[in-house]
């Protein structure tokens, strides 16, 4: 429920942002979707794990360590993670909305 | 002398080690929880410069420089929150965040005195001119 939320903000933080707007050119209505879906993949794919681990950590900050374990990340991954996220005014965005900023 | 029983020994060992242990562990931990709650703070410091009126290509730019910089996270949230500060206080937004980062960082400031020298750059030429091409 919370990713259909989420693919729900990302698709409107995607529409607002000047910065991501695909080549539209001559493609498609398919490929325009296609492109726009692997687009909103690879942002919530940098996002929601970074989101997750961030919310996690604020509720128990005593288990930082192991919360970045399992959702991948080593601390500095998850720094250099967020350096990217923050570069990009979507991602960025997104971010704040998935932890309900 | 009294025998001390095998189990006691452990347990008393045991018991000294996470003494001596546990603060270590915990500290560590939380060093960790600092971290990662510091990085988290990045993106939203980075929209409210936005909102502020740098423009994206400007913030690219110092955040790619701090990251490229091994700039702590906690040390670019100060920098972001310096100039964040520097723009409500002092209403010139025509100073090249980007570059002011850049020129810092290559100067070799580091640590929690790049957030003071963001201010202290930003006072010293409040009305530097920025041409768009």
């Amino acid at each position: 429920m919370k990713r259909i939320l989420l693919l729900v903000v990302a698709t409107a933080v995607l529409g607002c942002s000047g910065e991501k707007a695909p080549a539209a050119g001559r493609q498609t209505p398919d490929a325009q979707r296609t492109a726009a879906e692997a687009e909103i993949d690879s942002l919530m794919s940098r996002v929601i794990p970074a989101a997750a681990v961030t919310l996690a950590v604020q509720a128990t900050p005593e288990r930082a360590d192991s919360i970045l374990a399992e959702n991948g990340f080593t601390l500095d991954r998850f720094e250099a993670t967020l350096y990217t996220i923050a570069a990009d005014s979507a991602a960025a965005q997104l971010f704040e909305a998935a932890l309900g900023r | 002398m009294i025998p001390v029983n095998r189990s006691i020994r452990a347990a008393a060992l045991a018991a000294g080690l996470t003494i001596v242990f546990l603060p270590a562990v915990a500290r560590a931990q939380a060093a960790s929880s600092q971290r990662v709650l510091a990085a988290s703070s990045l993106p939203r410091l980075a929209s409210d410069l936005r909102d502020e009126g740098v423009l994206p290509a400007e913030l690219t730019m110092a955040l790619g420089a701090m990251q490229a910089a091994k700039v702590a996270p906690a040390d670019a949230a100060r920098a972001l929150k310096a100039e964040y500060q520097a723009r409500l206080t002092q209403r010139s937004p025509d100073v090249e965040f980007g570059v002011l980062v850049r020129e810092q960082l290559r100067k070799g400031v580091r640590g929690p005195a790049l957030a003071a020298a963001v201010t202290a750059a930003r006072e010293a030429k409040p009305t530097t001119k920025r041409k768009i091409q």
